[in-house]
């Protein structure tokens, strides 16, 4: 009778049940149940800070993580829904976290330990500054060629596949233009794709090259750059693809 | 689901982003977020272009092709829900206006009352129903309802062909006609039939009108450009007639005895006009002679609605004319017996008129005598007035005897038939003007009055 009112119950009583379990040292439950309400966490980051969480330099993800492991240990199951508990608790801690930021870099102390501690803050902000216009630049570089093959980044998002499989054959393709460089030469000379030439050497089907062009020659320019982190990505996917996930 | 991405465009309202599974996606802007920088964002800010996109080309799709059916079909009138082809739409108007949809077979398809007077006329009976009989319905219905009455007694039913089948437009009209001379409990009525087509059914369609309604709106405003068509909407039919008479009167198709005699005068001054709506009426005629004589008054009518179009056209000629007299006679003193008289007078001066064809001048002393004649107890100024009247009567008299010189001999017999009449009339009122009695005057001549005493009003 219980079960069939749990499955009438649903999630809401499932995840108080894993609540009660994580409380109950349930550490792999603990580590599933933040996985799964990530989005539930960034949304509610999202909220404060009102822009997109940058992985690199942004603290605010791990202080949403943080506080809604807190919110798992101080849920009371007396007290309301566990999730405006954890959304109200994120919202504090990051606000928080925000205020120290911005007063601990405007008041700076005369006293020694703290100004070794304001020089390091300046050098890790320089670092990533650096790395940051790199990529502002590399990205500005990578539209321009793009515009000199006539494709624009919103063609892109509505032209490249949207289905993994035909992404990675798309890469594929664009890895064996990179490889030869008179395929390459050939591209970047006509600004055109040389399709005839694709269909000779790599068996690959017109409609696939007509279809997939633009995402094609995107590819092959990221690839023919020194954009890491883009490159990264283009590697990633296969990688993830291979391992499964 | 968390996705990571690289910002690699930033617009106005959106943000372009590289996944980190190679894919390009466009999300909504929040905040400042660095170009170049890797973001984590979930699928609540992507937004859907290409989906979007081909939702919306679906939707396109579905909306142009309702519009082209609506045009296509709905516009006029041709699909039904039941599939079957609609050959033609049948209006009726008297006040309460409704639209018949019919099929080859003359069968109602589809009913739409125009208005809400028009709901209380119909019943879902009359679907599957020939259209005369839903249209014998229609007018029995309205007279229950006291939408037809004394003062408002014209019918207006107009057909537009949809399929274009000679056939058929003889077929509904005849139909039509011989359902309601048939009947008894529809008498007292003026019908007024207009064939429409489907270009002008489409029109009417758009301002939302009847068919009937919207040829004669045509009509008129060829004449007078202050009516519009919302005035039309709002008038019941015989109104709209009332505003001019000569529009109709190509259309009429009186169902009493009286009114075929008329049918017939009107068929041989129409000779030029539809061969069609000819031999319609020559049938009408030869039913209505067979039932018998026109009463005085009826043609009394028609004579005044052929007065008032000889006037219009010939004002301007009568006016030199009409300020010679005008000098003599000062002050109006009573407007409607001045109306009344006029009235009268042109009764006589029409029988004058045929008598004196020839004669134009002739005729027009033996009038002017006559209105003395009638008019002695009167004071001076009224008969001043009334020979000016006459004198434009007589003008117009003259025009009309010239269209009147077609009509074939019979009708002239029955014309001095008429004139006998008249002429006893003019002699009863002359003794009623004598003794300054206007309204035995009035009571007699109501009908005939109606349109003109309005008019000047």
């Amino acid at each position: 009778m219980t079960r069939i009112l749990n499955l009438f119950k649903g999630k809401k009583e499932t995840l108080e049940t894993r609540l009660k379990k994580i409380k109950d040292g349930d550490k792999e439950e603990r580590e599933k149940l933040i996985s799964d309400y990530q989005p539930f966490i960034i949304k509610a980051i999202t909220k404060v800070t009102n822009k997109y969480i940058e992985t690199e330099n942004d603290d605010e993800y791990s202080i949403g993580l943080l506080a809604f492991n807190e919110a798992i240990d101080k849920y009371d199951f007396n007290k309301g829904s566990f999730l405006s508990f954890a959304q109200l608790l994120i919202r504090n801690r990051v606000i928080d976290f925000l205020r120290k930021e911005s007063t601990g870099q405007i008041t700076v102390s005369i006293d020694d330990d703290n100004v070794s501690e304001v020089e390091v803050k300046t050098a890790l902000v320089n670092k990533d500054f650096t790395i940051e216009l790199d990529m502002k630049d590399q990205i500005i570089k990578f539209q321009d060629r793009l515009d000199q093959f006539g494709i624009s980044m919103e063609e892109l998002v509505e032209s490249s596949p949207k289905h993994i499989d035909s992404r990675l054959n798309s890469i594929e393709i664009a890895k064996f233009i990179v490889e030869n460089m008179d395929i390459k030469e050939e591209l970047y000379s006509k600004k055109a794709m040389p399709v005839n030439v694709l269909i000779a050497r790599k068996g690959v089907s017109r409609k696939v090259l007509k279809r997939n062009r633009k995402f094609i020659i995107a590819t092959v320019l990221i690839i023919d750059s020194d954009s890491q982190l883009l490159i990264e990505y283009i590697n990633g996917v296969e990688r993830r693809e291979l391992s499964g996930i | 689901m968390v996705y990571k991405g690289t910002i690699v465009k930033e617009e106005r309202n959106f943000i372009l982003v590289m996944t980190e599974n190679c894919q390009y996606l466009k999300l909504n802007k929040k905040g400042k977020n660095q170009l170049g920088n890797e973001i984590m964002f979930l699928d609540e800010d992507i937004i859907k272009s290409k989906n979007n996109f081909k939702l919306s080309y679906g939707v396109a799709a579905v909306l142009v092709f309702l519009m082209i059916t609506t045009v296509l079909f709905g516009g006029v009138g041709i699909n039904t829900f039941v599939g079957t082809k609609v050959y033609a739409v049948v209006s009726l108007d008297i006040n309460p206006s409704v639209e018949f949809k019919i099929d080859e077979n003359n069968i109602v398809k589809e009913i739409n009352p125009l208005n809400d007077d028009g709901k209380a006329i119909i019943n879902s009976d009359m679907v599957g129903m020939s259209i005369e009989d839903a249209i014998y319905q229609g007018i029995e219905n309205a007279i229950e309802g006291n939408y037809i009455n004394v003062d408002n007694d014209t019918v207006l039913v107009s057909e537009a062909k949809i399929e274009v089948n000679t056939k058929l437009q003889i077929s509904i009209k005849q139909k039509i006609v011989e359902k309601i001379e048939q009947s008894n409990s529809v008498e007292k009525i003026k019908l007024v039939y207009i064939n429409s087509n489907e270009k002008s059914l489409k029109e009417a369609k758009e301002s939302n009108v009847s068919i009937g309604k919207y040829e004669l709106y045509k009509k008129i405003a060829d004449k007078n450009k202050n009516i519009s068509l919302n005035n039309i909407k709002e008038m019941n039919v015989t109104e709209i007639i009332r505003e001019d008479k000569a529009i109709t009167q190509d259309y009429e198709i009186k169902m009493n005895k009286k009114d075929k005699e008329e049918k017939e005068k009107y068929k041989e001054k129409d000779d030029d006009k539809k061969k069609d709506k000819e031999k319609k009426e020559e049938n009408d005629k030869e039913n209505g002679q067979n039932k018998g004589n026109g009463s005085d008054k009826e043609i009394d009518k028609d004579r005044d609605i052929d007065k008032v179009k000889d006037r219009d056209k010939d004002r301007d000629k009568d006016e030199d004319k009409d300020k010679d007299e005008k000098e003599q006679g000062n002050g109006r003193d009573d407007d409607k017996e001045i109306v009344k008289e006029k009235e009268k007078n042109d009764d006589k001066e029409i029988v004058k008129k045929k008598e004196k064809d020839e004669d134009k001048e002739i005729g027009k002393d033996n009038k002017k005598n006559e209105d003395r004649e009638k008019s002695n107890g009167r004071d001076d100024d009224k008969e001043k007035k009334e020979d000016d009247e006459d004198d434009e009567d007589e003008k117009e008299k003259v025009k009309s005897n010239i269209n009147e010189n077609k009509k074939d001999k019979d009708n002239e017999k029955e014309e001095k038939v008429k004139d006998e009449e008249i002429e006893k009339e003019k002699d009863k009122d002359g003794e009623k003007t004598n003794s300054n009695n206007n309204t035995e005057e009035k009571g007699k001549s109501e009908k005939e009055d109606k349109g003109k005493s309005g008019k000047k009003k």
